[in-house]
């Protein structure tokens, strides 16, 4: 089709203001997809997406769509939803000119809605807003315009009103895209090349790619080679969503959809990477790859240690569709055999742990999660994310942390306690700044370390589910954080330690210390539990010793009862992990590692 | 103090035999291949339930047990009948309940009686002392668990003649206060009397259960019941602690602390040893020579026979349990669970029992039995030693003072 007649738009919202309808209906009014066959959100495919309302791959759709005698072809990019995968979300939008800004009628501008529109803005999409849910009963249609128009300067006659549930206003959204956003440009006739912004895995024919054509076009049984890497393959399958995959031989510039080339491994495709001729690489690759990093770490462990495993299989698995995921086996006292995981974010973290209990019926156990460290000396710099990897305090090294962007709105009520737990976390102002009389957006700058442990849920727990937050990457930055060892009965127990700032150390420790000393039974002597950066001791509290444990009355027929009351006793100890003279319960290195800020 | 005890009950007129001279009965210990000496009788009829009881029993009114209690004790007749020659003569017998004083005296004389025709305790004729055809000495230790309620002086006499030897008197306390807590019959003065009345009747080995721990009481109380069972000269007490946890429900969180609990058996040791009272198990004192030998037996690890509703039984390593239903035993006296105990059982049922006696546990013993544990087991030793826990004299192990509150502990350690 002629670049003129097609239009790549995606849409993006906050989580739960209704993108996913939408996208349904789109379909329908395409006539791609029959009502009578529909599931509820056909794009979102997984079972968990759909339950958690997040849509966690991006897809993307083709749809027909028919005005004043001109047939267009609409790309409808689906993106994911949330703040982890804003990488993902931006190459989402790099294959875009335009996107629809979907707004909740009922609750109005959130955190996400500010940072896909900033995204958009960046990229320089042209950005149509839309505002949905008008048919609920609490929907307050005037204030969001009023938002829309004060906080993004959009016009009054720009904005759009909708309920995709209904079907109301649909066609007039559709009718939007292809007027105000502009067609695609790219060379037709120029060398190939394309933007990876996406995958999936086929088990029968390996990785699918999902690709924006940019220039130059794409055939069956071309020589392709990816621009990073520059392995090249042979394209066997070029084809379309619709939202099934359908083949069609070849893709031309400004088009939008797949290839399969036989590639085994995903990290052969990574998203942001550009698809060329193998033998004519282009000068200049597309804008903006990076490679994706994770930031965030949990040990998973099976909770049955013969699952191990079935854990490693269902990781190798979910890597197939998830290059984001990366994993390395490790071993802990008290958890026996597992894996270290990266994730790019908390919910990450969240969904695949979901998706590995579910899809693979596991049953895991997840240590706290934790974050890199860059740490330098004497001109050398490495990466730490493992207490036990952390080195010992010297003057001459210098340790960084990752410092993030965090936006959060909330109802104006909430805002004092939200700024006292920003500032609690290490957070630096940034601006304040009120969206209407009641809702307010809070910048500031704080260290990744101290959002991944439960500030998500803290925010939303002090702001009764109001308060919403997103956030960016900003840099590493010089931080004094510290490595604190727990003793128990004056041995060292590397599977307590944890990395922190030194200024909370005492805190920390002190919560660590005596929640330890809540579950370590007594025994029959007082056990001494110490918290110590380096050899400085910086809490402690005793286990009181055990002083009476016995039976009064034991006669001929009680033998057999008491004993085996003692034998439970006897099986509970060898639950216990022995540290020296102590024993210690698996739970307290759940507790430890579950130990929340 | 000697870890021995030597034995000397009887303080009857037997004749051709000097009452002055101590009998002293060896206890032959510990082999599950040797027949049964000890016979434990369940009595399972109470005229009330006590709350903190554990033991299995039918309460009902006195009149109404009268002709089902004379068809029980036929009824343990059958059950003893059972395990002839498996048991050759008895050196002791012990009537627990349930409350055995309400039985009728008669009922153990003939009970007594049809023994000793089986089994041989010694019976022998003496010197009668009460309006009774015959009157009974025995050699051996015939003990006999009575409520302060509802016993008389005849009816003592009678158990004398048909040869009872020892009675245990269910006192718990001298404390009106703390009977009424517990859900007693009797009251302090009751008590008291029971105990006299007791040394009227010419028993020259009695015992007196103490309760501590009763909730809304204090240490200084229990020991005041102390002094009062010093004062009535008994031979022996049993002092049993309410426990936190095998009482919970009859405590409902009112019991003793820990320190209390601590202290309290502390001064309890302390008062009855300077009293002359040897600690020869956990929860049991005795003048020198009058330890229980029944429950030695147990604690040695030695075969015993139970008869009654849940009573048990050891015979060469397996351990009989009765039913726990009295229609049930009076169909059926013979249908009991089976239990073989393996030599790692056995080892762990010496350590639990015999660390419970000041004589300890013979580590030559435990050794006959299993292999002893070996290497980690003398470094278990070693480390509980060094705790303070455990002493080694020779080859008996035993709890120190310290080790003793911490009884379960140890034993767990060791298992």
């Amino acid at each position: 089709m002629e670049q003129k007649n097609i239009r790549n738009f995606s849409i993006v919202a906050h989580i739960d203001h209704g993108k996913s309808t939408l996208a349904d209906r789109f379909l329908e009014q395409a006539g791609t997809l029959d009502p009578r066959k529909k599931r509820d959100q056909l794009m979102d495919n997984m079972e968990l997406e759909r339950e958690r309302g997040i849509t966690i791959k991006a897809k993307a759709v083709r749809l027909v769509y028919a005005q004043a005698g001109r047939e267009y072809q609409l790309n409808l990019i689906d993106t994911p939803g949330h703040v982890d995968f804003s990488y993902e979300v931006s190459r989402s939008l790099k294959a875009c000119e335009g996107v629809l800004l979907l707004v909740d009628a009922t609750q109005g501008i959130e955190a996400q809605t500010l940072a896909h529109a900033y995204l958009s803005l960046e990229e320089d999409l042209d950005i149509i807003p839309v505002i949905n849910k008008i048919d609920m009963r609490n929907a307050d249609v005037g204030k969001v315009r009023s938002q829309l128009v004060k906080i993004f300067g959009f016009k009054e006659q720009e904005l759009i009103e909708t309920s995709a549930k209904q079907g109301d206003g649909v066609e007039a959204t559709m009718r939007a895209v292809v007027e105000r956003v502009r067609m695609p440009g790219g060379d037709a006739a120029g060398p190939l090349r394309a933007l990876v912004f996406d995958s999936s895995f086929d088990f029968f024919r390996g990785v699918v790619i999902f690709i924006r054509m940019v220039d130059g076009e794409i055939r069956e049984g071309q020589e392709i080679s990816f621009y990073s890497s520059g392995i090249s393959f042979k394209v066997d399958e070029v084809g379309i969503f619709t939202p099934e995959r359908k083949r069609i031989g070849r893709l031309a510039a400004g088009e939008v959809g797949y290839f399969i080339a036989g590639i085994k491994d995903p990290r052969q495709a990574q998203v942001g990477d550009t698809v060329c001729e193998a033998k004519q690489r282009p000068a200049e690759p597309l804008p903006g790859y990076r490679e994706i990093k994770p930031v965030v770490f949990c040990g998973l462990y099976p909770q049955a240690a013969e699952d191990y495993g079935k854990l490693k299989d269902a990781l190798d698995r979910l890597r197939l569709s998830d290059a984001a995921l990366s994993y390395q086996a490790e071993s802990s006292q008290a958890l026996s055999f597992g894996f270290r995981c990266g994730f790019l974010g908390k919910l990450h973290m969240e969904i695949t742990i979901e998706r590995l209990e579910r899809e693979h019926d596991l049953d895991l156990i997840a240590t706290t999660p934790s974050v890199i460290y860059k740490i330098t000396k004497g001109g050398k710099e490495w990466q730490v994310q493992n207490p036990a990897d952390f080195p010992e305090i010297s003057a001459d090294q210098e340790i960084h942390e990752l410092y993030i962007e965090i936006s959060v709105i909330t109802p104006v009520e909430y805002m004092s306690p939200i700024i006292d737990v920003l500032k609690d976390r290490r957070g630096t102002h940034r601006r304040t700044e009120f969206l209407d009389p009641e809702r307010v957006l809070l910048v500031y700058e704080v260290p990744l370390a101290e959002v991944v442990i439960d500030f998500y849920d803290r925010l939303k727990s002090m702001s009764r589910g109001y308060a919403s937050m997103d956030y960016t990457p900003l840099d590493y930055r010089l931080t004094q954080v510290v490595k604190v060892d727990i003793l128990i009965n004056k041995e060292r127990v590397e599977a307590f330690s944890f990395i922190c700032h030194r200024d909370k150390a005492r805190r920390r420790s002190k919560a660590m210390v005596e929640k330890l000393s809540e579950i370590i039974p007594r025994h029959m002597f007082a056990v001494p539990i110490q918290a110590a950066i380096g050899g400085e001791i910086i809490a402690r509290t005793n286990v009181k010793a055990m002083r009476k444990d016995v039976t009064s009355k034991c006669y001929g027929g009680d033998i057999t009862r008491k004993r085996k009351l003692l034998e439970r006793q006897k099986k509970g100890k060898k639950k216990m992990q022995s540290i020296g003279q102590v024993e210690v319960p698996k739970e307290a290195f759940l507790a430890a590692l579950k130990l929340e800020e | 103090m000697k870890k021995t005890y030597g034995t000397r009950n009887t303080g009857h007129r037997i004749r051709g035999q000097n009452m002055n001279r101590p009998t002293n009965y060896e206890l032959r210990t510990t082999s599950y291949e040797q027949s049964a000496q000890a016979l434990y009788v369940h009595i399972p009829f109470c005229r009330s339930k006590c709350g903190y009881c554990h033991f299995y029993s039918v309460a009902s009114s006195v009149e109404r047990q009268m002709s089902k209690v004379a068809l029980y004790f036929e009824q343990l007749k059958v059950e003893l009948a059972e395990y002839k020659g498996k048991a050759g003569s008895f050196s002791t017998i012990y009537f627990g309940g349930g409350t055995p004083s309400l039985a009728a005296s008669g009922l153990f004389f003939s009970f007594l009686e049809f023994v000793d025709r089986e089994f041989g305790i010694g019976l022998a004729a003496c010197e009668s002392r009460v309006r009774c055809p015959v009157s009974r000495v025995s050699e051996a230790e015939i003990s006999i668990e009575a409520n302060p309620e509802g016993i008389s002086l005849e009816y003592l006499k009678h158990l004398r003649a048909a040869g009872v030897n020892r009675i245990s008197i269910g006192c718990q306390s001298f404390i009106d206060g703390e009977l009424k807590t517990l859900g007693r019959r009797h009251n302090a003065a009751a008590g008291l009397g029971a105990v006299k009345l007791a040394r009227r009747a010419g028993f020259g080995n009695i015992n007196v259960d103490l309760m501590g721990g009763i909730p809304g009481t204090c240490v200084e109380d229990l020991l005041g019941n102390c002094e009062q069972a010093i004062a009535l000269g008994v031979e022996h007490i049993s002092i049993y602690l309410l426990d936190r946890k095998e009482d919970a429900a009859f405590l409902a969180g009112k019991g003793w602390e820990e320190e209390e609990e601590l202290r309290g058996l502390e001064m309890v040791r302390a008062v009855l040893v300077k009293a002359g009272y040897c600690n020869y198990e956990l929860s049991n004192y005795a003048r020198p020579g009058f330890a229980c030998r029944h429950n030695l037996v147990y604690w040695r690890g030695g075969d015993y026979i139970g008869l009654g509703p849940t009573a048990c039984s050891l015979l060469s390593g397996k351990r009989y349990k009765n039913q726990a239903s009295l229609r049930g035993y009076l169909d059926e006296p013979g249908k009991r669970e089976e239990e073989f105990l393996d030599s790692e059982t056995r080892r762990r049922e010496k350590i639990m029992l015999g660390l419970r006696l000041q004589e300890g546990l013979s580590l030559k013993e435990l050794s006959k039995v299993a292999d002893g544990g070996g290497r980690d087991f003398r470094r278990r030793v070693a480390r509980l030693e060094k705790l303070g826990l455990l002493a080694i004299e020779g080859h008996r192990l035993m709890l120190t003072a310290a080790g003793q509150p911490l009884a379960d502990r140890v034993m767990v350690e060791l298992f």
